[in-house]
């Protein structure tokens, strides 16, 4: 690692200018449990470090009064992990928090670190996309919001302009009878994802299916919604059957490779079988609630 | 309870062994004040850095290490110029220290550079220019073993051999082969025959310290060198031999060591630091990094094992044959002694009459494998193992039945033509059995949950080995030993020599000194240091009791023959009341005479098994694959634990370390480039992974060890893959014959389970 210099802003709006002055030689530190490693082998070299963690405002979990939640990008997995709002009602995103790592890793790990990474692998993301979450963005030209699908261009890539960041990562409200999964696999218990994925669904009073979503981690280049899923599962109910049609339609959508972690066919055929196990955690749940999430 | 009253009779008669004794080196480990070989200050040390072949296999044409040389704030660059012209090795003197001709691994060293910053080493060590003629790699052992396959040691046959190693030409370093009995013949005469084929992996050690050291260039012309090896006199042999100069002008310190599991019994960066030391004129630091660690270290060796047995009707095994083909690496280093002892334990816990074991050690393109705990013991024991039930499987048998049948019992005449004392087969299986529960007919736990049982052994030899006493005018006494402290060596000294001088135990200081001051000794591993460096201490012990008796016999007017040393007195047995203080003998001492020094040695002595049993409790994922091992139960027959916290240490890491091997642990190549060499593909368990490890010690002393005490270390890492195997059969009825059982592996077992093939 060659010398560097370390700054830590007050505001966003430091934080952009530090960015602006320092060019592609600067990177934005928020936990630094991922930008350490990769300092160690940058190219062209690290010269200046933004720490994000001095800006109050991106270490703010804030609750809307509709129960959606806004999570600043340098809000860690330890927080959000014992946060009682979260737990009470994307528990699938405590399960990913806390499956990121040790607990001081944990202590450390960001959701925006963890987003920005744009790892397919990550951890929270998976959740956070099934949620139908928004990145928020600051930039030379003020605040921007996208789909945090459209975030992700590639295994380490974002969308993001030179210079621009991300500020926080906006959860919308869930509907009544709303329930979320999460489940991944891994070669031993403090490891990288195999796989992963998450689940969402929204049940009616009948317990038909109203609503659905399903994403899935380290089975494509990025983090990947099973495109469709909403729309074939609409009107069914929770049941074997539909469970049965999760796993095919995740399978069929993930598109894996093969490496020295896992091959293709036995990733595409566990993306299957997790998303049908998150699915049923996000069904049993949506059961579970009497009314929104609120 | 027959046992448990005898193994406390046998605690009563002792102070100091057998008791639970908090390790003499915990404060200073625990406050950060152990001075490992990196912590080692020495003024003007400069940061060295070795450069690794980046190609699998590939002919130097040319190295220019002008551009390294030429940046300012390098001291040294060194290359095989900087070293005599001759090949060095343990077994087969296969391997020049930097690569000369050819480079055969990735990870070879090439050359190494000195520098005043590690990141001018770096740099420097980026600018040395190597022109390599690539070669094609040898992937595997089988492709080594091929016709028309490329050759990595085109001399082989023109090395010297120095160990039990047998080259045949080829890239076959060695072929051995034992046999007792008429195997062949005797198979006709068996009611049925099985044959299997298993393979394992190539595991790494994963200490938590990788490879470091500090040398030093005396101005009196001789080298000092500080650092973390499991052995200062082996390694500075090796050291003396690289650098062709005797071996009096090499000192080497050995430091705290984090972990070694025989991975640091290997010379590794010590004579990079050394000649660069000499050349710089100034001491040089090396600190290997993980990834160098990995690709340069010394693995656990992939084992394909075809096993073939013979069966008779009433449940013995007649016949065997064990044919073992051992992907090893580049040079032999420290494999290749196990051509020889991996004939000795292949007979594994059971007594066969007609039994052949053949090795094939097969030279690859990859690192050079050499000793990890129990080196190829639970390769081979996961294949017997697992046979085992899978023979029983197919004969509608019990388990614990056909093992109780074929074990192997005391002074059995192994296959090699000495004779096992002490074996405590049936004791270690029984006490397994009650400590867990496990019946063979209950081995199925519920749906996905099963039990294995696995039974194994470690053949426990001595080597020779030194050590001085010196008893204090106090009657305090220094042991002087040149074993390094790995896995509570000095706490366990301290013990036996407490309890040999009736000393207490803050009274006694053990030390393992440099070469210069340490009587010989080898390394510390083996699971043989209580059979060499402890019966060394114990007769260094009665050295000094010799000594003072004879100084007692004016004042007691008695033979020395009819005294005993207890409290600080010598005594006339059986009259305590004719009696001389220590003190008082040592103050008369200065005046006849002289200093009362105690000296102690043991030669080589033969291998004995130790056994070990385990049970593991599994629940399996059909869905994934996935196991999760919810119990472990393990018994050992470990003589008589000279430490019982210690052992059960030593059981509780085995174990875990078998767990690694059994289900994850697995250091892959693909056309000779190594695929996870960290911790991030790597994986070992963590402590989410292990689950609680119940024990118990089968004391039943052993006529080898002193206080009848066996080595402990190894046993307990050999039976795990094969119970973690058995258990999983037990869950769901599918047998992996390959290690490690990772989940893709387990559910393409189950799938085909599932269409009807399989088990």
């Amino acid at each position: 690692m060659d010398d560097f210099t370390y700054h830590a802003p007050a505001t966003v709006a430091e934080a952009l200018a530090l960015r602006a002055e320092g060019g592609g030689a600067a990177r934005y530190l928020a936990g630094g449990s991922d930008l350490l490693l990769a300092m160690q082998r940058a190219e062209p070299p690290v010269a200046r470090v933004i720490d994000l963690k001095g800006i109050a405002a991106l270490r703010e979990i804030r609750v809307a009064a509709d129960g959606g939640v806004a999570l600043g990008a340098a809000v860690t997995m330890a927080a959000i992990e014992r946060h009682a709002h979260l737990l009470a009602h994307y528990p699938a995103l405590v399960a990913a928090a806390a499956a990121v790592g040790g607990p001081p890793i944990r202590n450390r790990a960001t959701v925006g670190g963890n987003v920005c990474n744009a790892s397919p692998a990550a951890d929270t993301s998976p959740v956070l996309l099934a949620l139908g979450a928004r990145a928020v963005i600051a930039g030379g030209g003020g605040e921007r919001e996208l789909p945090l699908a459209e975030l992700w261009s590639g295994p380490g890539r974002l969308t993001l302009l030179d210079g621009e960041l991300l500020t926080a990562v906006r959860l919308p409200a869930l509907p009544p009878r709303t329930g979320c999964g999460f489940q991944r696999l891994t070669r031993a218990a403090m490891d990288i994802a195999l796989v992963s994925a998450a689940a969402v669904c929204t049940l009616d009073r009948g317990d038909r299916i109203t609503a659905a979503a399903c994403a899935l981690g380290a089975v494509a280049p990025t983090v990947l919604a099973v495109a469709g899923l909403g729309a074939a599962l609409a009107g069914s109910r929770a049941d074997a059957g539909t469970l049965a049609r999760v796993e095919h339609l995740a399978a069929a959508a993930a598109r894996p490779i093969d490496d020295h972690r896992a091959s293709a066919a036995y990733r595409r055929e566990m993306a299957g079988v997790m998303a049908r196990r998150a699915m049923a955690e996000a069904c049993d749940r949506a059961r579970a609630t009497s009314g929104g999430a609120a | 309870m027959v046992q448990q009253a005898e193994q406390q009779a046998l605690q009563q008669q002792f102070r100091y062994v057998g008791k639970r004794i908090p390790r003499v080196d915990i404060v200073s480990k625990l406050t950060g004040a152990a001075v490992f070989a990196e912590d080692v200050k020495v003024p003007g040390v400069l940061y060295g850095k070795l450069l690794h072949s980046p190609h699998p296999h590939a002919r130097i044409v040319r190295i220019d290490t002008s551009r390294a040389e030429q940046l300012p704030g390098v001291r040294a660059v060194a290359t095989a110029a900087d070293l005599p012209d001759k090949r060095v090795g343990r077994v087969v003197k296969d391997e020049h220290y930097f690569a000369r001709d050819k480079v055969r691994y990735v990870g070879d060293r090439v050359a190494a550079v000195a520098a005043d910053t590690r990141e001018i080493a770096l740099e420097a060590v980026r600018r040395i220019e190597v022109e390599y003629e690539l070669l094609p790699p040898v992937r595997d052992a089988f492709e080594g073993l091929a016709a028309g396959a490329p050759i990595i040691h085109e001399d082989l046959l023109r090395y010297t051999v120095v160990g039990p190693a047998k080259p045949q030409g080829g890239n076959l370093c060695s072929l051995n082969s034992l046999t007792r009995g008429e195997p062949e013949a005797a198979f006709g005469e068996c009611a049925r025959v099985f044959e299997q084929v298993y393979t394992t992996q190539m595991q790494h050690q994963t200490y938590l310290e990788p490879h470091a050291c500090v040398a030093v260039y005396n101005p009196d012309r001789t080298y000092t060198i500080h650092t973390a090896n499991q052995g200062q006199f082996p390694l500075r042999n090796a050291v003396a031999e690289v650098l062709g100069v005797p071996q009096n002008q090499v000192r080497v310190v050995p430091a705290e060591i984090g972990g070694g599991f025989g991975g640091k019994s290997i010379m590794k960066i010590e004579p990079a630091a050394a000649v660069l030391a000499k050349k710089a004129g100034r001491p040089v630091r090396i600190v290997m990094s993980r990834h160098e660690d990995f690709i340069g270290g010394n693995p656990r060796a992939a084992f394909h094992i075809t096993l073939k047995t013979g069966v008779t009707a009433d449940m013995r095994m007649h016949a065997r044959t064990i044919d073992v083909v051992m992907d090893q690496g580049a040079h032999a280093m420290g494999a290749g002694a196990m051509a020889a002892s991996v004939t000795q334990f292949a007979e594994g816990p059971y007594a066969i009459p007609n039994l052949r074991i053949t090795s094939r050690l097969v030279y690859t393109n990859k690192a050079c494998t050499s000793a990890m705990r129990a080196p190829g013991g639970p390769q081979i024991n996961f294949a017997l193992e697992s046979e085992t039930e899978r023979i029983c499987a197919a004969m509608g048998w019990d388990g614990i039945e056909f093992r109780r049948r074929n074990a192997m019992p005391t002074d059995y005449v192994n296959t090699a033509g000495g004779v096992n004392r002490s074996v405590f087969t049936l004791d270690t299986l029984e006490a397994c059995l009650a400590l867990s529960g496990y019946r063979h007919d209950r081995a199925r736990l519920g749906p996905n949950r099963g039990r294995g049982l696995a039974l194994g052994n470690w053949n426990v030899g001595g080597n020779a080995s030194g050590a001085v006493i010196k008893m204090n005018g106090d009657g305090s006494v220094n042991v002087i030993g040149g074993v390094v402290d790995l896995s509570g060596v000095n706490t366990t000294m301290t013990q036996i020599v407490a309890e040999a001088l009736d000393v207490p135990l803050e009274r006694v200081t053990v030390k393992s000194l440099d070469t210069d001051s340490a009587p010989h000794a080898t390394n510390s591993g083996g699971s043989q240091v209580l059979k060499s460096h402890g019966l060394a201490c114990f007769k260094a012990s009665e050295h000094i009791k010799a000594q003072l008796f004879e100084l007692a016999v004016d004042e007691l007017d008695a033979s020395a023959e009819r005294m005993e040393l207890k409290g600080g007195q010598v005594r006339v047995q059986g009259e305590p009341s004719r009696a001389v203080a220590v003190t008082k003998l040592l103050s008369q001492a200065q005046g006849k005479t002289g200093p009362i020094v105690g000296y102690g040695a043991t030669g080589n002595s033969p291998r004995m098994p130790s056994m070990a049993a385990h049970v593991a409790d599994v629940e399996v994922d059909p869905e994934t694959g996935q196991v999760k091992v919810v119990r472990y139960c393990a018994a050992q027959d470990v003589g008589l634990a000279i430490n019982p916290m210690s052992v059960e240490g030593q059981i509780h890491g085995g174990v875990a370390q078998g767990l690694g091997q059994a289900l994850c642990e697995q250091f892959t190549y693909r056309d000779g480039q190594p695929q996870n060499a960290g911790f991030l593909d790597y994986k070992i368990p963590s402590a989410l992974d292990v689950p609680m490890i119940e024990t118990t010690l089968v004391e039943k002393p052993s006529v080898a060890g002193p206080y009848g005490a066996k080595g402990v270390g190894e046993p307990p890492v050999v039976p795990v893959p094969a119970a973690i195997a058995n258990a999983i059969y037990n869950a769901v009825g599918v047998r992996v014959t390959s290690l490690p059982i990772t989940p893709e592996k387990l559910r393409q077992a189950i799938r085909e389970q599932e269409r009807g093939g399989g088990a």
